[in-house]
């Protein structure tokens, strides 16, 4: 029987001598800890003496502790209590994380007036109650230390009103530029402010500077339809998807609202075995390329060619550029398929080249994708930066002809390309402002900083897509003694009113008029605050001629057409433009050819985004999806160039291109060409805040400047090795499940299928289950029967409710919200680099990245895990004291009060989810100094940041073991709502926090025991599996089969023999 | 002898008798034994108290000397409908009517008989007023009558040993008497062993440690569960704030002020606000008078003499001494056990509605915990356990009887331990 193999890392896939050990083992190293109690342990020897002087020690030490007088604790009232906060129960208010382009629509969950959780919100058409590991981690952003508690002139503390005088007198002197450079706002009423400002001061400038900016698609749409915008992209409509570069599912654009949409179509079922074709193209391995049905390696330069090939294959006339055989083969393969799918189709790429958008555009034009799957009529306000008015504005600055520069989220210090030159510039401007929440790398430079208030402290709106309004409120008294930028904009610009009142009565004069349900303001306004969203249902719709370019108006009457592409016989729609497009694709020909040498790939991740989040533990700690690294940055190359140069994983090179060089460690990246190397961005901050956050190098130095637009790939850099092994915090290989079965049959872990062999057969890819369940007598190899010593299950667990979890490995994305939701709600320590190193990370909940198939193109497997909550559960069973054991609802429970800290469970976990607290990590101990890090200034240790902390789930002090509860904080909080309000609990009542953060709706939770519930269907569903069903563990967490739309292959049926157990 | 004993109970007699004449000497001079004062008091408390005082003005004025104020029929008239008299344009009824905010006061069926009752009982406190210290004498007279239990523990401890010393007596004197007759037959007395001998000697030192042995070990295992345990904790408070007085004599629901214990996590203590929906008019208190009442005021801002909040008052939170306390790893939720489980206030917190000062009657030890669990029956009637369905069966068909906390998973850790 022939398995197809699936690795995580090289070392799994060349079977490493150390890698099958640590498989093996609990842990994956041996006993850290003591080296760091020191040598104390380790090489002295302790004589019977030294024995009773330590118990006679510790026996006083504990009288002394006992003998204390039991602290005298307070119940303090509010003096006049409002009327919706009761203390212990949690309020939820509508809100909106809106930080520089990214975007969610949110539930704030407060307790005690303390904002402590972000879930999505399910009323937004955008996101859709889904949520990013971004907006999840933002709660912690709020009770951040660093961030300045006082506004400041020249770095020293002072007052708002001496610095609104001081700013008031020195902007009407100024007789120069005021250049106010902002991110993209996508805020309608933050607009008016600024509109208003510029009312007062008629020499202002407002430059929108997006560090990471799409301006090869706004440039593409003004050119071809004359508007600058990122248009509305429906992936839900789309049958087949191509997407070139463009990490749709990771960072591109909106992601949160395309998983949503994406997963609308990849959701199969026996009734409807029918699944969106997604093909990606693509440089780097994204997650989005790991979702693709079919998924292919082209070289950084080779992006835009793969667009060109593709516009030529539609019949867009021009000769095939030069790629790779099966490339072009999958190419026309993809044009047929498009073909048939005219209108239903949506091609996108990623690409910050103008030229590659315009073929782009004109292969959705082609396509009729206009007005069906793209809409250019409700565009984004997204991505407004303009590369070019930035570049310009520090010309200008350096040329001294700015007379004053206020910054509002950026720090172009950080992440401009020409750092360096915009500081000597800023240092030319007679007043400089910031309105950064802290000193950072730019606002260190300015004379005045006026922080401003985190996003949970504010009012605020946003129309993100036109028609999509939403509004922020605050949940929480600033912490600190800031103000809202927008408020300090308007009291610079004279207007006294607050900005509360300010927004409320745009909303009025604006947004209450484009709709008819509310005849009352008031009544509107509430509604909108309590649902955090306003949808204009209609969007504003301009009539088609407004777009005034050539395709909007014309019929895609070429969609009748069908005939083969590839053969160029189709004359599609003529464009009227073709010049133009023939110019562009030209170009991007052009522009290909010249590139030499190794190509430098500079990316956004899924975490640090243009490094704005960099002081946040909780995103660093999240592995990146693809690499599992984190809390760092690395230089990716593909395996063959390694070999070529003799290189070994984690050595430390140095990367070179133009004058910019940094070191850092390798990383081997498979899906990755030779020529192709890449570094993310974001990281390398120096003034990030805590010490433990600088971490990484800053790879916006490297970012080029062509014809106004920052380029992000560069071509001709140059890599040396200058290290040996860097100690990389990397997770992928921590806690690999050993799946080494009996003889030569491995255990699979993941099961997949082809869609075409699933319509045959709904079992297709998930016999084993099927025999499993037919032959219940008869497995392969277990110690545990069908009972357990309490009795018999049916017995034990049907009496009620049993709680169980199905996850759909068709639709995880592997964006890794769901382990950043775990975090926040959990309370799970952060431990920081040096001890994930060691393999100490405690996350609850970890995404196993596979990789299986061809190592130069590997297909991509995402699996969320977490305890599985085993019904013969072999951890509950080797506990000396009974700490851990079962409860009549299924749940596998951990009482951390009782557990002594054997680690026997851990070591009994097949499925390796059991985490150990090494070190006290969050200041649980009244011992104070149990804590692993040299200075007690530990983020995670901090009163204000410990503010965070879920009240209702117990803080886990040194020595116990903990994991995945299924969130039974919600499931009591669930059950006791419904007894409260006498009735039975309805499926969905209760979510777990992973459930709830997710985008994909991969995760479904709730009780088995009733078969109406989601869950339970799922959870009987053919493609349902248990993992490592054969030892019989009874895990109460399904996993569904991932279905690939392609061509059947042989390898992944595996439809068990009969002889092969035993 | 016989003399003395005789007058001695003679003595008691008639001092007994005169105490009881003088009792009934008294009553006969009182003016509050009198029939119609005590119908007075019922009504006035009953009706009249929310807005009048006698000494003092409220919502309404202070009523002593009202009788001499007013004429009888005008006060009849006033109290039974007095805004027909405001509406007639009774120049004394406008006064007060415009006086007072013009609140009106409610008109109130009463006889002649009864309004002559209530004047009766007003004229009486008014000549009569009683000294604060008498009802604060009263209450003070609570405190020995809980300690009489320790005095009658007292006398039979020292009757105890009074008959322990006269049993170790009659044996010495029986022993000497004993020794003394066989003495007299010529017996040889047998060799007395020294105290101290036995008291050193080996078999005695091993009982002494072993049983020290066992105290002290007890005593560790005891203390040591005890740890962090206050049962009987009876802390200071910041405001005497009597329990006995407002759930056990005004018999307010416990909920009408821990009105979260029905709906969440916390029972909650109330704010000062939620105080002054009575405390707006009580403003002086039985045992205490203004002093504790004034503590309220001092925290919301509110200025007894005008009967408004003070503007722009910086309030101040009352800062009361937590006495139910659990560890952190422990979660609680009041509405489970108050709402859905329809538990009693005082099946955990004891007699509240005796307790002068809050003490904690449990020792909320998981133990205790764990017990009620395992004795309480499910309220089954709950929609919610429709879910559990086969229990349902087994009811129907008589398997069980009823279903406890424990059968439905109430001892597993994590109902509690999250």
């Amino acid at each position: 029987m022939q398995h197809k193999k699936y690795w995580k890392g090289f070392e799994e896939l060349n079977e490493d001598a150390q890698f099958l050990q640590n498989k093996r083992n609990e842990f994956p190293e041996e006993l850290p800890a003591l080296s760091e109690l020191g040598k104390v342990v380790t090489e002295t020897t302790a004589s019977r003496r030294d024995f009773l002087k330590v118990l006679g020690f510790s026996v006083t030490a504990a009288a002394v502790a006992a003998s204390c007088e039991i602290p005298v604790k307070k119940i303090i009232p509010y003096a006049v209590k409002p009327e919706e906060i009761n203390p212990g129960t949690a309020n939820y208010y509508a809100s909106s994380f809106l930080n520089g382009n990214d975007y969610c629509s949110v539930l704030v969950k407060t307790r005690e007036g303390r904002p402590i959780k972000i879930e999505g919100n399910p009323l937004s058409a955008l996101t859709q109650g889904g949520t990013s590991a971004r907006a999840q981690a933002a709660v912690v952003s709020l009770y951040d230390g660093s961030r300045s508690s006082s506004p400041r002139k020249k770095g020293e503390r002072t007052t708002w009103q001496t610095i609104d005088t001081e700013i008031k007198n020195q902007l009407a002197a100024t007789t120069g530029t005021i250049a106010l450079v902002t991110g993209t706002i996508a805020s309608p009423t933050t607009l008016k402010a600024i509109a208003d400002f510029k009312t007062k001061y008629p020499n202002t400038k407002h430059v929108v500077f997006d560090a990471i900016s799409y301006n090869g698609i706004t440039a593409a749409n003004e050119q071809m339809f004359g508007k600058a915008a990122i248009p509305a992209y429906h992936f839900d409509k789309a049958n087949v998807i191509v997407g070139i570069g463009a990490d749709f599912l990771g960072t591109w654009v909106s992601p949160v609202e395309f998983t949503k949409q994406y997963i609308k179509n990849r959701k199969v079922t026996k009734e409807n075995p029918a699944m969106s074709k997604h093909w990606q193209f693509e440089a780097l391995m994204t997650i989005t390329g790991g979702k693709a049905d079919k998924r292919f390696t082209v070289g950084a330069q080779e992006e835009g060619l793969v667009a060109v090939a593709l516009l030529n294959a539609l019949g867009g006339g021009g000769s095939m550029p030069n790629l790779d055989e099966n490339v072009k083969k999958a190419i026309q393969q993809a044009a047929l398929e498009l073909t048939a799918n005219k209108g239903k189709s949506l091609v996108v790429s990623g690409s910050h080249d103008a030229n590659v958008q315009m073929v782009v555009n004109a292969i959705n034009n082609l396509l009729g994708n206009y007005n069906n799957t793209i809409n250019l009529n409700a565009p984004y306000n997204l991505y407004q930066g303009s590369d070019k008015a930035m570049a310009e504005l520090v010309d200008e600055m350096n040329s001294s002809r700015v007379g004053a520069v206020i910054l509002h989220g950026v720090n172009p210090a950080y992440n401009y390309r020409e750092s360096e030159k915009f500081v000597n510039g800023m240092k030319k401007v007679a007043l400089s402002i910031s309105t950064a929440d802290r000193i950072d790398e730019t606002s260190e430079h300015v004379t005045y900083l006026c922080p401003d208030n985190h996003f949970l402290e504010s009012w605020s709106d946003a129309e993100v897509r036109s028609g999509y309004y939403s509004l922020t409120q605050p949940t929480i008294a600033p912490l600190f003694d800031t103000r809202q930028a927008e408020e300090s904009l308007l009291r610079w610009a004279g207007i006294e009113t607050n900005y509360y009142e300010y927004l409320r009565s745009n909303w009025q004069q604006t947004i209450f008029i484009k709709q008819n349900a509310f005849a009352n303001f008031d009544a509107f306004w509430d509604k909108s605050l309590h649902d955090g969203i306003f949808e204009v249902n209609n969007p504003t719709k301009t009539a088609m001629g407004d777009l005034g370019a050539m395709y909007a108006t014309r019929p895609i009457s070429g969609s009748a057409q069908t005939g083969n592409a590839a053969s160029g016989e189709v004359n599609a729609v003529s464009i009227a433009a073709s010049g133009n497009i023939d110019a562009a694709a030209q170009a991007v020909v052009q522009a290909a050819s010249g590139a030499s040498g190794l190509n430098l790939v500079l990316f956004e991740n899924i975490l640090m985004g243009d490094g704005r989040y960099a002081n946040n533990p909780f995103l660093h700690e999240t592995p990146e999806p693809i690499s599992k690294v984190c809390w760092d940055n690395y230089v990716a190359v593909s395996k063959k160039l390694a070999d070529e140069k003799g290189w070994k994983e984690y050595d430390t090179v140095e990367v070179k291109a133009g004058n910019y060089a940094v070191q850092l460690p390798l990383v081997f990246q498979p899906g990755q060409k030779a020529d192709t190397i890449s570094i993310a961005l974001g990281y390398g901050r120096t003034k990030a805040g805590a010490q433990q956050c600088n971490v990484g190098k800053n790879a916006f130095p490297f970012l080029g400047y062509k014809d106004g637009y920052f380029t992000y790939t560069v071509s001709g850099a140059s890599i040396e090795k200058v290290g040996g092994a860097y100690a990389l915090p990397r997770t992928q290989t921590h806690h690999t499940i050993d799946d080494t079965g009996v003889g030569k049959n491995k255990r699979p872990l993941i099961r997949e299928t082809e869609l075409e062999t699933y319509k045959k057969d709904s079992w297709a890819g998930n016999h084993i289950t099927k025999k499993l369940q037919e032959h219940q007598d008869e497995y392969f190899f277990t110690l545990y029967g069908p009972d357990n010593e309490f009795g018999s299950h049916k017995e034990l667990y049907t009496k009620g409710l049993h709680w169980g979890l199905a996850i759909d490995l068709n639709t995880c994305v592997g964006c890794g919200a769901c382990v950043t939701a775990c975090n926040v709600e959990n309370n799970i320590p952060i431990v920081g680099a040096d001890e994930v190193v060691r393999a100490h990370e405690m996350h609850w909940m970890r995404i196993d990245r596979y990789y299986s198939g061809d190592m130069e193109n590997p297909d991509v497997t995402f699996m969320p895990m977490m305890c599985q909550h085993c019904d013969n559960a072999p951890c509950e069973n080797v506990c000396p004291v009974a700490a851990t054991n079962h409860s009549s609802e299924g749940i596998n429970q951990m009482a951390y009060n009782r557990c002594i800290g054997t680690r026997y469970c851990a070591n009994n976990c097949p499925y390796k989810v059991r985490r150990f607290n090494w070190f006290d990590y969050q200041g649980a101990d009244s011992f104070y100094k149990n804590t692993v890090f040299d200075n007690d200034e530990y983020i995670m240790l901090e009163d204000l940041t410990r503010m965070v902390l879920n009240p209702d789930v117990t803080v886990r002090s040194r020595g116990v073991i903990e994991k995945c509860s299924f969130c039974v904080q919600r499931i009591q909080e669930g059950k006791l709502a419904a007894k409260r309000e006498n009735r039975q609990l309805a499926d969905g009542d209760i979510k777990t926090a992973c459930q709830q953060a997710c985008p994909a709706d991969a995760i479904t939770f709730g009780d088995v025991n009733n078969p109406e519930t989601e869950v339970a269907k799922l959870s009987k569903n053919e493609r349902s599996y248990r993992l490592l069903e054969e030892i019989h563990v009874l895990p109460g967490v399904a996993y569904l089969t991932q279905i690939r739309n392609r061509e059947a292959t042989a390898t992944t049926e595996t439809a068990p023999k009969h002889d092969n157990h035993g | 002898m016989f003399n003395i004993r005789l007058f001695n109970t003679l003595l008691l007699f008639i001092s007994l008798f005169a105490l009881s004449v003088s009792v009934y000497a008294q009553d006969g001079a009182d003016p509050r034994a009198a029939e119609d004062y005590k119908k007075g008091q019922t009504i006035f408390t009953g009706q009249c108290t929310s807005c009048h005082k006698i000494n003092q003005k409220l919502v309404g004025p202070a009523l002593a000397g009202v009788y001499d104020k007013y004429d009888r029929d005008w006060l009849l008239k006033w109290i039974k409908n007095s805004q027909e008299l405001v509406k007639a344009n009774d120049p004394k009824a406008v006064a007060i009517f415009n006086e007072y905010n013009k609140s009106v006061m409610p008109a109130f069926s009463l006889t002649d008989a009864e309004v002559d009752a209530v004047l009766t009982y007003i004229k009486v406190e008014t000549e009569n007023p009683v000294a604060a210290a008498a009802p604060a004498g009263g209450g003070t007279e609570a405190a020995p009558a809980g300690g009489s239990d320790k005095t009658i523990t007292l006398f039979l401890g020292i009757i105890a040993a009074v008959l322990l010393i006269v049993l170790l007596i009659l044996s010495r004197i029986s022993g000497a008497l004993n020794n003394m007759l066989r003495e007299k037959a010529g017996q040889l007395l047998p060799d007395s062993i020294p105290l101290g001998k036995i008291l050193f000697s080996k078999k005695m030192t091993a009982l002494l440690s072993l049983a020290a042995i066992i105290f002290l070990g007890y005593a560790t295992v005891d203390s040591a569960t005890k740890l962090g345990r206050q049962q009987g904790y009876a802390p200071a408070q910041p405001i005497k704030f009597s329990h006995q007085l407002h759930a056990g004599v005004n018999k307010i629901d416990c909920q009408y002020c821990h009105s979260g214990a029905s709906k969440g996590k916390s029972a909650v203590v109330p704010s000062p606000s939620l105080c002054m929906n009575c405390h707006k008019a009580i403003n002086q208190g039985p045992k205490y008078g203004t002093t504790e009442i004034a503590k309220i005021y001092d925290a919301v801002g509110w200025d007894p003499d005008k009967m408004q909040y003070k503007p722009n008052y910086v309030q101040k939170p009352i800062e009361w001494v937590r006495i139910h306390n659990l560890p952190d790893h422990v979660y609680f939720n009041h509405s489970q056990h108050v709402n859905a489980g329809g538990v009693a206030c005082q099946t955990c917190h004891g007699a509240v509605e005796e307790m002068e000062v809050l003490t904690q009657h449990s020792s909320l030890g998981m133990g205790w915990c764990v017990n009620c669990h395992r004795q309480t029956s499910v309220n089954f009637g709950n929609e919610f356990y429709k879910s559990y369905e086969k229990i349902h069966d087994d009811l129907k068909t008589g398997k069980v009887k009823q279903v406890t906390v424990e059968d439905i998973g109430g001892l597993e850790c994590q109902k509690c331990h999250y």
